[in-house]
């Protein structure tokens, strides 16, 4: 159960070189382990989702990985570092270990070729020995797995609806049956409807072929009923980390509390709504200490001037870590969940 | 009129999604044009065409229709740009030319500028059947080819002086910045700021005024700058085929007088390439400012953000899509095998051994 | 279909347009120009000649316009076009259906030839951004803002003379009569290869710019992202994933522009006195010869509209979307 299938150590992410650059992701240490999801929040700007586009190495320029380690454990074998890998190793990876769900399937998915060319040009980049009738026997299994009529199969993304068409991605990430899918707001562009059916579709494909899952999003409430764990972020930071069910009944980080407060309860009494005042700090211009001294309620004359480290709280339980000064780490942080 | 999809990002590559940035949002840096390098050295240039175009006529050393004893010179300390078969001096024919050459480019661009706000911001506003006709109207004029209408118009009216055929060009190139205009105009419309000026009541020509024309200034400009372009080139063209009148002295009437006196069989280049790398050099210099005015309005175009660039640490990295370089601060024991290890490439260092 | 038909009732509705210019214009024209030149050759011409032009000039008194009109499209339908001055008494159909093979030829071929070529290297320029071909770009835009008759003037200047295997002039060796066997050919290739190249060189660089931020912007959506994300090869995610995008706005920018590009080649002709309509145009400038003019532009204009036709079914068979389900 916690054998660990991805490691994210110190990841650094900057957009731009030199005097220029800003820091969008910084020293971030994660772990995800096999067949759990960890959800990722925090508002736009946070730098989640540079975050999962570094680690994949997908960040399009200017966006550079400027320090770290993404430790991937195969199945088999010895652990590998994603951030070491030469374009060809790091193709072979992708999809084959990891696939993303992107964010807007509307743009995901090329307008000018069918769904099939699109999904059994993975299988001929991956699986170069397999037959004509083979991979199209897998798109089509990988469809029935996702609940669209297989005859849909030539038809052009043009052709589909929204839910549709992000279901259509899900498929293609489950193609190669990889350990991890990282999902980066998969339902934010679709309705409220919608969003609850693909995730229940979704937490089942996840029982049944038990693959780890990043879920990215901005909404909380959503990582809350669905994740396992939860890290935080804000200002390029991961500030708090826990088991989703513990964040939920108490968040440490003045933040996580903000966040949980700007949507109802999902269930028990019922909780006033506030959110948070002010807005998420100018990267190019972070404020000195804890980055959310400015919009923060408690803060104290320590927050202005000291970055508090991310490390267990003395005054919790174990299994949880928080970046606050309200709550002093008990330890030096490890980065790694015990 | 059914256009096809893709034709309104054809002639913007920012595509909808850009248009305003430049305007609303960015208070603090006034005119960024003047910080791209491709725009100033275009402004300059044509700054340079422009004090020859006032001050030209003064400078000129001889009357440009002069004629003298030196026929057909080569270039020399006397006559810097040779002279004619009649002995007129080439290099006032330049200087003096230039006016004539600025004033009717500049005029037809800003007709057909004037046009193609006018059409095309109405057509995107108004919408409806409004929309229709007048994008009909917009595309007959870019399908239909516009040099040879231009050329059986002015065969048509008997003497064609500069104002008409700066207002001819003008009458006739005004299609594509319209089709443009409406475009961007159409995905304005539906921009939060505009819906809300519109909820509020303003009027519609208001709305047009400050909220929608302040949101086109570089696609107005990039279009004006176009049409420049194909206004100096189209009149250069009706000199040099002899349909506009000849008399007062453009580039293209060099042109012209060099084709006709058979400067090339005479050997006479100097007739000819003057002329010539004057009109290059203004066309250059216009699509200079366009490219810099692209870039702004839509910051993919940019070069700098591509290509190798150099770390702090001496080691040069490509950025590439698809492939976030990996700059990690370089460790001991990675530095020292890097060059034994001989990989297939520099740019995507590993972090860690 | 129904983007088909819709184009084609645009382009039908353009060609009216450019009859019905073609109609007014002589209008303006004050009649005595026309009309002492038709007299001029008073004694050659028969009746229906004479007839003919006082049709196409609106000579013609006597009529309501509404009536000259509806004569003017009777003579267009019998494909009477009037007879040219310059080479009286030949029709104007005659004149053009001799040259507009020559313009087909080095203007239809030229324009596709560099329309691909560019795109090409577009490609290559956009896909690998800042490489040597980047370098280039300035070198382009110098050569695109340089008048295509001029540079053909300087390759005539450079490249042909006494000796040299470039001709300066012509469509084909001054003695051969025009036949379907190699020599002829031959020759007319050879004649045809420095305005073939002087067309190329300032037309191609401005789709390698167009094609080059097409890729660039294309580069940066999101199906993009995806395909490298899925681990496709380098090939497969630039050719079947950016540039297949990117040819769409660039097809339709094709199309669009064509109207610009003929106007353009077609003075390319003059400078090497090649047998096309550009010359002919050029010619009947110079004689006021106004019957040859207006059939001329008439006959540009169809042919530019049948090119985006074309244009227009590349585009379809590219872009399923703008295909109807079924």
């Amino acid at each position: 159960m916690s054998s660990p299938v991805l490691e994210i150590r110190n990841l650094c992410v900057d957009y731009g070189v030199g005097a220029t650059a800003v820091r969008a992701v910084r020293d971030v240490d994660l772990t995800l382990h096999r067949g759990q999801v960890l959800g990722l929040a925090g508002e736009s700007g946070s730098g989640k989702s540079t975050l999962a586009y570094g680690l994949t190495r997908l960040l399009p320029p200017p966006g550079v990985v400027t320090g770290g380690q993404v430790i991937y454990h195969p199945p088999a074998g010895a652990p590998v570092d994603v951030l070491a890998m030469t374009p060809a190793q790091l193709r072979r990876f992708r999809w084959a270990e990891t696939a993303v769900v992107f964010q807007g399937a509307m743009n995901s998915l090329n307008p000018v070729h069918r769904i099939s060319t699109q999904l059994l040009d993975v299988l001929k980049a991956h699986r170069p020995t397999s037959t004509a009738v083979g991979r199209r026997e897998r798109a089509r299994e990988v469809l029935r797995l996702v609940g669209i009529p297989t005859d849909r199969l030539d038809a052009y993304p043009h052709q589909l609806s929204g839910g549709m068409r992000q279901r259509v991605m899900i498929a293609m990430a489950l193609l190669l049956e990889p350990q991890l899918v990282i999902m980066d707001e998969p339902t934010t562009a679709l309705d409220v409807v919608m969003q609850r059916q693909i995730l229940g579709e979704l937490a089942q494909l996840r029982q049944r072929l038990e693959f780890a899952v990043l879920f990215i999003t901005h909404d909380l409430s959503l990582l809350v009923e669905f994740s396992d764990h939860i890290a935080i972020m804000y200002g390029g930071r991961v500030v708090e980390q826990a088991a989703s069910d513990r964040l939920y009944q108490q968040a440490l980080h003045p933040y996580t509390e903000g966040l949980l407060q700007s949507f109802p309860a999902l269930r028990g009494p019922r909780r006033t709504l506030t959110g948070i005042p002010g807005s998420p700090p100018d990267l190019r211009a972070m404020p000195t200490g804890c980055a959310f001294h400015p919009r923060c309620p408690y803060a104290l004359d320590v927050c202005r001037s000291r970055l508090p480290p991310l490390g267990r709280p003395a005054d919790s339980h174990a299994g949880r870590t928080v970046a606050c000064w309200l709550h002093p780490t008990a330890e030096p942080a490890t980065g790694t969940r015990p | 009129m059914a256009v096809p999809a893709g034709t309104v990002d054809a002639a913007t590559p920012a595509g909808p999604a850009t248009v305003g940035t430049g305007v609303r949002h960015r208070p603090g840096r006034r005119l960024p044009l003047l910080r791209n390098r491709k725009a100033m050295t275009g402004l300059i240039t044509l700054g340079f065409f422009a004090v020859v175009a006032v001050i030209g006529p003064w400078l000129a050393p001889y009357d440009p229709g002069r004629r003298s004893a030196d026929l057909l010179q080569p270039p020399s300390g006397q006559h810097w740009f040779g002279t004619t078969h009649l002995g007129q001096d080439i290099f006032s024919q330049v200087l003096v030319g230039t006016r004539g050459v600025l004033l009717v480019g500049f005029t037809a661009g800003i007709v057909a500028t004037l046009l193609a706000v006018v059409v095309g911001v109405t057509a995107g506003h108004l919408g409806g059947v409004a929309d229709e006709s007048l994008s009909v109207l917009s595309n007959v004029f870019l399908v239909i080819p516009a040099l040879p209408l231009i050329i059986i118009v002015s065969a048509a009216i008997p003497e064609s002086g500069d104002l008409t055929i700066a207002l001819l060009i003008g009458l006739t190139s005004w299609a594509w910045g319209a089709r443009v205009l409406r475009a961007q105009t159409l995905s304005l419309r539906r921009r939060d700021f505009v819906e809300a000026a519109r909820a509020t009541g303003e009027s519609t020509w208001r709305i047009i005024a400050f909220e929608v024309l302040p949101n086109l200034t570089a696609v107005i400009s990039s279009g004006f700058i176009g049409t420049v372009i194909f206004a100096v080139m189209s009149q250069i063209t009706l000199a040099f085929i002899g349909i506009s009148s000849i008399s007062p002295w453009n580039w293209g009437t060099i042109l012209y007088w060099a084709q006709s006196q058979q400067a090339l069989a005479q050997g006479a280049w100097w007739w000819f390439v003057p002329a010539g790398l004057a009109i290059a050099l203004l066309g250059t210099a216009l699509a200079l400012v366009n490219f810099g005015i692209d870039e702004l309005v839509s910051p993919r175009l940019r070069t700098s953000g591509s290509g190798p660039i150099r770390t702090p640490d001496g080691r040069t990295v490509r950025m590439r899509t698809g492939f976030t370089p990996v700059l990690a601060p370089a460790q001991p024991q990675s530095r020292q095998p890097r060059r034994q290890r001989r990989r297939p490439t520099t740019a995507r260092r590993p972090s860690r051994e | 279909m129904r983007f088909l038909l819709q184009r084609l009732a645009f382009y039908l509705f353009t060609v009216w347009a450019a009859i019905t210019i073609n109609f007014f214009l002589p209008r303006l024209i004050p009649g005595d120009p026309v009309r002492s030149l038709i007299a001029r050759y008073q004694g050659q011409l028969s009746t229906d000649a004479i007839d003919s032009l006082y049709v196409l000039f609106g000579l013609d008194q006597e009529r309501s316009l509404w009536g000259q009109y509806v004569d003017y499209w009777a003579q267009l339908l019998r494909g009477d076009l009037g007879l040219s001055f310059t080479f009286f008494p030949t029709p104007v159909s005659d004149v053009i259906g001799n040259a507009l093979p020559w313009t087909v030829a080095l203007v239809g071929i030229t324009t596709l030839v560099s329309f691909a070529l560019g795109t090409g290297l577009g490609v290559l320029a956009g896909w690998r951004r800042g490489s040597w071909l980047d370098g280039l770009l300035p070198v382009t835009t110098f050569l695109s803002s340089i008048p295509y008759f001029w540079l053909g003037l300087v390759a005539i200047a450079l490249l042909t003379g006494p000796g040299s295997f470039f001709p300066s002039s012509g469509g084909y060796e001054p003695g051969l009569v025009p036949a379907f066997d190699t020599i002829f050919l031959g020759s007319a290739l050879q004649h045809s290869l420095l305005p073939a190249a002087t067309i190329l060189v300032s037309s191609m660089s401005g789709w390698v710019l167009s094609m080059r931020n097409m890729m660039v912007t294309v580069a940066a959506e999101d199906y993009i992202t995806v395909a490298h994300a899925k681990g496709l090869g380098e090939r497969r995610v630039a050719l079947h994933y950016a540039a297949r995008n990117a040819l769409l706005p660039n097809i339709s920018g094709f199309a669009l522009s064509l109207g610009f590009i003929v106007g353009g080649t077609l003075l390319v002709e003059i400078v090497f006195s090649y047998p096309g309509l550009g010359f002919q145009l050029f010619q009947a400038v110079g004689a006021k010869d106004y019957p040859l003019l207006q059939g001329i532009f008439l006959i540009i204009t169809v042919s530019v509209l049948v090119a985006n036709l074309l244009a227009d079914l590349a585009y379809l068979a590219l872009d399923p979307r703008t295909r109807k389900e079924g």
